[in-house]
């Protein structure tokens, strides 16, 4: 009874193994009120906590200018005046580490039923709970790395494909690694 | 003559004999019935009351004390609830056993007294619950034998463990709403 959803694991390795960009422009086709805000920040960008991290990493609120005057409303689409090539799927890729929290969100979801059946398996078969107790913690280890492993290869892409790339995407890309190292570290 | 007095005490001696007999073999009839309905509980009788005759009155006193109490089953909601209760302190019992332990005594205890059984000691809460669950009545008595050990400390987390398995096997008999 309480149990039926167990069956309708989402396969997430599978999913994580088929993300691309297109995947993630069409599940968060526009994650921007107002379009890409690609001359100012992108604000959802930014980790809260950001400033107050190592002296070594730059100080967002300090080098790029007018942050303070940016709003949402002056973030416009500015895909015109900016022509480099590609521009508007390097921002769409941003929503990388957003997409993956999603599915992890569904997925820790479905990872706690299952913890919370082996709990309650616990007085049937002490000892086979705690197999699968081990079971359940290697898959949530390899999950994770898998997430973590294939976030780092689709930022690679952001920058690792020969094209040209633009220092305005290499500038972007850099703070999707920062977005990204961040969660590494916390 | 007194070929017809001798068939008389013949036949009133028949008859009375008859009577005897009858009354020898309804009687162990109705240990044998009482002993098929209650198992074990009815060996615990007899050695508790000290005798058959103490037994059987004891057992049909319960029958009739049970048939008093208009018994009812679990609504479908009811049902749900406690099946929904059972399930936390069965999880519960990873991190308190003890605790468990002594919800588990309380939810079969509530789940009587919901379907109308009187509020009552350990005890006669056994000796009721005998007359329709008779098979498990002796899990109930075993369990609760452990939880009294878990009181003063002395009971492994595996005799915890059985304990629950025992409560168990009374609570989900309780639990059971057949459609009338």
């Amino acid at each position: 009874m309480i149990n039926d959803n167990i069956e309708e694991k989402i396969n997430l390795e599978e999913k994580i193994e088929n993300i691309d960009a297109e995947d993630i422009q069409e599940m968060n086709p526009d994650p921007f009120n107002n379009g890409v805000g690609i001359d100012g920040y992108l604000l959802s960008e930014l980790p809260p906590e950001l400033p107050t991290v190592d002296a070594g990493i730059a100080d967002p609120q300090k080098d790029e200018v007018g942050f303070d005057d940016i709003q949402d409303s002056d973030l416009v689409t500015n895909m015109d005046t900016n022509s480099d090539v590609g521009t508007s799927e390097v921002s769409n890729q941003n929503t990388t580490g957003q997409l993956i929290s999603l599915l992890e969100t569904r997925e820790s979801e479905l990872l706690r039923i299952r913890w919370n059946d082996i709990q309650r398996g616990f007085i049937d078969e002490p000892r086979s709970a705690v197999k699968e107790a081990d079971e359940l913690v290697s898959d949530v280890f390899s999950l994770i790395t898998q997430m973590f492993t294939k976030e780092h290869s689709l930022l690679e892409d952001q920058w690792n494909q020969g094209n040209d790339v633009s220092t305005e995407d290499l500038r972007i890309v850099l703070q999707h690694y920062r977005s990204f190292f961040n969660r590494l570290v916390d | 003559m007194n070929t017809i007095y001798t068939i008389i005490i013949v036949i009133v001696v028949m008859v009375i004999l008859g009577g005897l007999l009858a009354l020898v073999f309804s009687r162990r009839n109705h240990s044998k019935k009482l002993q098929k309905q209650f198992g074990a509980e009815y060996d615990l009788a007899v050695e508790n009351m000290g005798g058959d005759k103490k037994a059987r009155e004891e057992l049909e006193s319960r029958k009739k004390h049970v048939e008093t109490l208009n018994i009812r089953q679990l609504t479908a909601s009811e049902h749900d609830r406690y099946t929904l209760e059972w399930a936390a302190i069965q999880s519960k019992f990873v991190d308190e056993p003890g605790e468990a332990i002594k919800e588990a005594d309380r939810l079969v205890m509530e789940v009587m007294q919901v379907r109308n059984y009187p509020l009552s000691d350990f005890d006669q809460r056994a000796a009721d619950i005998s007359v329709k669950y008779p098979a498990l009545v002796s899990n109930y008595r075993a369990a609760r034998a452990v939880a009294n050990k878990n009181q003063e400390h002395t009971a492994s987390t595996e005799e915890l463990r059985s304990a629950m398995i025992n409560y168990r096997s009374l609570y989900n008999e309780l639990l059971v709403t057949k459609e009338v």
